[in-house]
């Protein structure tokens, strides 16, 4: 994960992205729940987390170029 | 689901790498009371049968999208996942709430044991499927 462009599809909370962010260069999460995404806004600024961003979104469409990410997880999410 | 794969590999650099994890639904997880040291099986919880297809749907996908060749298999297996509940009451209610598991454990020790300890910090461990893979130059 060192100095990776990191995308979490399903991110839920952010717990993950969160855990990665300090290691990674950036972290993207996806989800297509508002909900948990306004969590996981909320938790990135409590922990101060400035490379990550939480969007809300599907993995079967995803907004972003080709090549993007260095690492994608998907986790509980298939 | 293979749609999104397709999506995954797309967004990935060349050389990138795909973690995947999810629950393993081929090995039964267990009901455990934590001890001082290790745990003690109290019941085996088996997954639901409404979840089974779904699990196995995701399995197919992420080989259909190594047999597209989007992907290369780099690593695969299994790790133990704890659950925590302060009592035996609170892993009662999670599996009731829990729709991946069936409702109630399949218990294997008595119930004059279960009552004696009911009260003391419980687990489930549950089985994590991982795969890590690269992402093809296709």
């Amino acid at each position: 994960m060192l100095g990776k462009r990191v995308l979490d599809l399903g991110c839920g909370d952010g717990r993950f992205a969160l855990g990665v962010a300090s290691f990674a260069a950036s972290v993207e999460g996806l989800d297509p729940d508002e909900e948990v995404i306004a969590a996981a806004k909320k938790a990135a600024r409590k922990a101060g987390a400035r490379n990550v961003r939480f969007g809300v979104g599907a993995a079967q469409r995803l907004p972003h170029p080709d090549g993007a990410f260095d690492v994608v997880l998907l986790s509980w999410t298939l | 689901m293979v749609h999104a794969l397709r999506e995954v590999h797309r967004v990935l650099a060349p050389g990138g790498i795909l973690i995947d994890a999810r629950p393993d639904s081929r090995v039964a997880a267990y009901a455990e009371r934590r001890k001082r040291q290790g745990f003690q099986r109290f019941g085996v919880v088996n997954t639901s049968r409404r979840e089974l297809p779904n699990d196995r749907a995701s399995d197919r996908a992420i080989a259909r999208a190594v047999h597209e060749g989007l992907f290369k298999r780099r690593r695969r297996g299994r790790f133990w996942h704890s659950v925590p509940f302060g009592s035996l009451a609170e892993l009662r209610q999670y599996l009731w709430e829990h729709l991946r598991f069936v409702r109630r454990a399949r218990w294997v020790v008595d119930e004059a044991t279960r009552m004696r300890y009911a009260n003391e910090p419980f687990v489930i461990r549950r089985a994590v499927r991982y795969e890590i893979l690269e992402r093809a130059t296709r």
